[in-house]
């Protein structure tokens, strides 16, 4: 009876409410379930890593032990471990160039797979396929076949045979060395490149989708030639997903970066792990994800300030 | 008079027959130098676009075609030049002992299941906060979008040991320890993964967020003011309305939840380690290890299983062979998912507006 009551003063209550209160009391009621998970585990436990990093941790039954000790985790994740910096260092540096021929990569494949002709279907599907193939797949694959080669022909595969050639190519046309090297890098992460352009490809092509026909109707009236409608009026309009999908790329390739050590594979994320739950040195390992964390926020706000400062929004 | 009438007529059919000819001249295009350039122009650029689709659609395929020649190809061929694409001999020796090794039936149902629920856990999740975003909006909401946009920057691993620690004591206000006198160990059961999606917390949340947002964002706001015109309440409004309009982003995320599950990692090592998790098995046979390889292990694991007449053999090159086999087992029930399902994927991105 008295819940009956209670049920029947909240009606009244919420019978009261004007609209924009209604849909703010909704408007809670459908985050409730993010915004639980986003306290209770996200932000505590962001918050709770970073302050695990200034600590010597133990894992006990029912909790952790914790026991102050400063920057000493930071002093040897840097110092100390013999692999961390590297990690770090290599995950910046290669990182960039891979997202900046990735993302390049992408516009070229949605502008192809954009436009009718026969057969686009099959090309969409296609270029698709890298979404749901693994990037780590398709390259153990690759490294397979370069094992064979290897014990058959005694060099270093065909691959590295093909790449050679354009490589001598463009040392002859007398490109700066950079530039070389840049495209030879490129040619060598061919694979790598389209393994990870599934979600920008898909990004650019929503984009290319939502760009009004009435532009390209204009630029044509007005004699713009395919090139000058290119940089004029797609790629402006492409802006706004150049951002969204460097940004996206950037923390992809932080995720899953993977660097040769001394011929041992290792990876940035299993490293992480490998400290916390094998070493069982969760400070340090806390640490380090601070670090990675920072590094990776970091970047991507530079890039998006950098990019933001030349994307064109239409409204 | 006749004579004027036929004059007439006659006069009539010279001048529509000069119309037609006239007609006839305008359509036929002079073949002007302009004409012949334009022409090969356009003739140029569709070749060398089919030509780019068909060299990348090659590169894209590669792995994915490498992996199937390889699958079929006899032990004893793999790596010959005769055998590069087209095996000489044909076996399916290595796919047996590959699905062995991946014990297959049953991990793919283990796999399936898990990252079935997740999605829909996780679509679920992402369209009630999107929805919440886009049209609820309450204050303060603009502020928690803006960390929702910051939860897919920060890598999961910097709350990873949290994270764990707080599913290895999981205790909702101290209802299961009263009960039972301990905290609940989550670890190693499924159930820490499917909290993590339905709270928004598992692989991407952040991004589905985004994209449902923008989705309803585009949607047409009178269809659901309306709706509320006639009586029906948010919930209604919401499950009855704006979801069967958001197919196309309920398909894209549905899509991505599932291909990106299935292919992680990181989630099952972390809150789940059993071996059930095709991409768990293969992670761990392609893991390095000194001496005897984990693929030969996992063989002589299983050694009982093997009918005695499948060939095998022990060397780096043939390990390499079983690994490729099983990464294709791991993606195949993935490609045929893909396969059924790319026509309305494509179109839901078309249309789901994930840039809007």
């Amino acid at each position: 009876m008295k819940k009956a009551l209670n049920i029947f003063s909240i009606n009244r209550w919420y019978y009261r409410l004007s609209l924009s209160q209604k849909k703010a009391v909704w408007g809670i009621v459908f985050l409730l379930p993010w915004l639980l998970g986003f306290l209770l585990f996200f932000l505590k436990p962001l918050i709770e890593s970073i302050y695990y990093s200034f600590n010597k941790v133990k894992v006990i039954e029912g909790g952790v032990q914790t026991e102050f000790i400063g920057w000493e985790n930071y002093i040897r994740a840097f110092k100390i471990d013999p692999i961390f910096n590297r990690l770090v260092i290599t995950m910046v540096i290669s990182a960039l160039p891979q997202v900046l021929v990735i993302i390049i990569f992408s516009i070229i494949a949605a502008i192809l797979i954009n436009g009718k002709y026969p057969g686009r279907s099959l090309a969409r599907t296609i270029f698709f396929i890298p979404i749901i193939m693994g990037t780590e797949i398709a390259s153990t694959t690759l490294a397979g076949t370069d094992l064979v080669s290897q014990e058959l022909v005694g060099g270093r595969g065909i691959e590295a045979f093909s790449s050679r050639i354009i490589l001598d190519v463009l040392i002859h046309t007398g490109l700066p060395t950079e530039i070389v090297g840049f495209v030879s890098g490129a040619l060598n992460n061919i694979f790598f490149v389209l393994a990870n352009s599934g979600v920008p490809t898909l990004i650019f092509l929503a984009g290319l989708q939502t760009i009004s026909p009435s532009l390209y109707e204009v630029a044509k009236i007005e004699g713009a030639s395919a090139h000058e409608t290119f940089w004029k009026v797609t790629l402006p309009m492409l802006s706004p997903m150049i951002l969204v999908s460097t940004v996206y790329s950037i923390i992809d390739r932080f995720f899953k970066h993977a660097t040769m050590i001394d011929g041992i594979r290792y990876g940035m994320i299993a490293r992480i792990y490998d400290i916390a739950f094998r070493q069982a040195n969760y400070g340090l390992s806390a640490a380090m994800a601070t670090v990675y964390m920072l590094v990776t926020v970091f970047v991507v706000l530079i890039v998006s300030f950098l990019i933001s400062k030349v994307v064109f929004y239409y409204d | 008079m006749i004579n004027n009438s036929l004059a007439s007529i006659i006069n009539n059919i010279t001048t529509r027959r000069n119309v037609v000819v006239m007609q006839k001249f305008k359509t036929r295009k002079k073949i002007t130098y302009s004409y012949i350039k334009k022409k090969t122009n356009s003739v140029l650029v569709m070749t060398f676009k089919y030509a780019l689709i068909i060299c990348l659609s090659y590169m894209i395929l590669y792995p994915l075609l490498r992996m199937i020649s390889t699958t079929f190809t006899h032990p004893y061929d793999y790596g010959s030049l005769g055998s590069i694409w087209i095996p000489a001999s044909p076996t399916f020796d290595n796919i047996k002992i590959a699905a062995i090794i991946m014990d297959y039936p049953k991990s793919v149902l283990y796999t399936a299941g898990s990252t079935l629920s997740i999605m829909l856990l996780q679509v679920l999740n992402a369209a009630l906060a999107g929805y919440s975003f886009a049209r609820l909006k309450f204050r303060g909401s603009g502020v928690l979008f803006a960390l929702a946009i910051f939860t897919i920057i920060v890598p999961p691993a910097s709350v990873m040991l949290p994270q764990y620690v707080f599913f290895r004591n999981f205790d909702i206000l101290g209802i299961f320890e009263g009960i039972t006198g301990e905290k609940l160990n989550l670890l190693g059961k499924p159930t820490s993964m499917l909290i993590l999606a339905a709270m928004g917390q598992g692989l991407s949340g952040g991004l589905f967020i985004y994209i449902f947002r923008q989705f309803f964002k585009g949607l047409p706001k009178e269809l659901e003011e309306a709706a509320y015109v006639d009586g029906a309440g948010f919930l209604r409004i919401f499950f009855g309305i704006v979801m069967p309009m958001s197919k196309p982003s309920i398909l894209t995320v549905g899509v991505l939840s599932f291909v990106w599950n299935w292919n992680d990692t990181y989630f099952p090592q972390l809150f789940n380690p059993t071996s059930n998790y095709l991409r768990v098995r293969l992670g761990m046979l392609s893991a390095p290890s000194g001496g005897t390889s984990n693929v030969q292990l996992a063989i002589g694991n299983a050694i009982s299983k093997i009918p005695s007449d499948v060939v095998r053999l022990t060397s780096a090159s043939y390990d390499s062979l079983i690994l490729s086999v099983c990464s294709l087992l791991v993606i195949l029930p993935l490609i045929v998912f893909f396969i059924i399902i790319q026509k309305h994927f494509i179109e839901g991105i078309e249309r789901s507006g994930i840039v809007g």
